[in-house]
């Protein structure tokens, strides 16, 4: 290269401007594709788990090239564990209520397909749509973020490990 | 003092063993009344008055309580992937803080 000519300040840690430009609006579709799938769940293939993963994708994108500490979609420990714990609960108390009701663990209330739970009952965890599905787009809902923050945690902690072995 | 506290810890053990191997073998034992042969068509034929999506039904309905069990995985995997490479460094600083006064009283008083 020319003596005049000055390259770019760059630090060689740092991951090229390409990817830091490019990286964040693919992020944010990949986590509108992962939202879609889990809110259509019940109507097209896919479901929570698939858009979970999805989102998580996107979100481990952000991490990977701006790094752990500077990426723009930061999710803190309390926040992951907050949520895991809230969307697991979730889950078990919508299985808890099918069991109080009717008797059978994670009865769908809501489609009532044997007409076990009074009418009145069945319209308030029906999900507004045009389907019948129920519960099923609930669980769909707590699956996805579940899997969502799973999946993002595993990439963070291993992030952060590998600091904390360069920093030893 | 530790010895009390493992024969304790390995009483409960037993009764939780037996406890649950009864309840297994008894599972075993009274699944041949359980099945219910061609629940499957049964369930091909009606599930979709719930909603389109057949394998979503299969998951989330049908064998949601599988499903409950399958996202726990996750969650084991996280539990176990910070127990055997973290060994609690992961923690953020302030909480880390704590942890390490509360080993110092420990070992104060140990």
């Amino acid at each position: 290269m020319a003596e005049g000519k000055k390259s770019p300040n760059w630090n060689k840690d740092d991951s090229s401007p390409i990817l830091k430009i490019m990286t964040l609006p693919i992020a944010f579709i990949m986590i509108a594709l992962g939202i879609m799938t889990i809110l259509g769940g019940h109507i097209t293939p896919g479901g929570g788990f698939q858009g979970g993963a999805m989102i998580a994708g996107g979100i481990i994108f952000c991490v990977i090239v701006y790094g752990v500490d500077d990426t723009p979609l930061k999710l803190s420990h309390r926040f992951i564990s907050t949520l895991e714990s809230l969307v697991a609960l979730a889950y078990v108390l919508l299985g808890l209520a099918g069991l109080a009701l009717t008797g059978s663990f994670l009865y769908n209330i809501g489609g009532n397909l044997y007409g076990a739970v009074p009418q009145a009952i069945a319209a308030i965890f029906s999900y507004p749509d045009v389907t019948h599905a129920g519960i099923v787009p609930y669980l769909n809902i707590a699956v996805g973020l579940k899997v969502l923050v799973g999946l993002s945690a595993i990439v963070i902690a291993f992030s952060k490990f590998k600091k904390l072995a360069e920093e030893e | 003092m530790s010895d009390k506290i493992a024969s304790v810890r390995s009483l409960i053990m037993l009764f939780a063993a037996i406890i649950f191997a009864s309840t297994l073998f008894d599972a075993i034992y009274g699944f041949k009344n359980l099945i219910q042969p061609g629940i499957s068509l049964v369930y091909n034929a009606i599930g979709t008055q719930l909603a389109p999506n057949m394998v979503t039904l299969v998951v989330f309905d049908w064998r949601g309580f599988d499903t409950l069990g399958e996202s726990l995985i996750l969650v084991t995997a996280v539990l176990v992937v910070l127990l055997i490479f973290g060994k609690g460094k992961i923690l953020d600083k302030n909480i880390n803080a704590d942890i390490d006064s509360v080993n110092d009283n420990e070992g104060d008083d140990e």
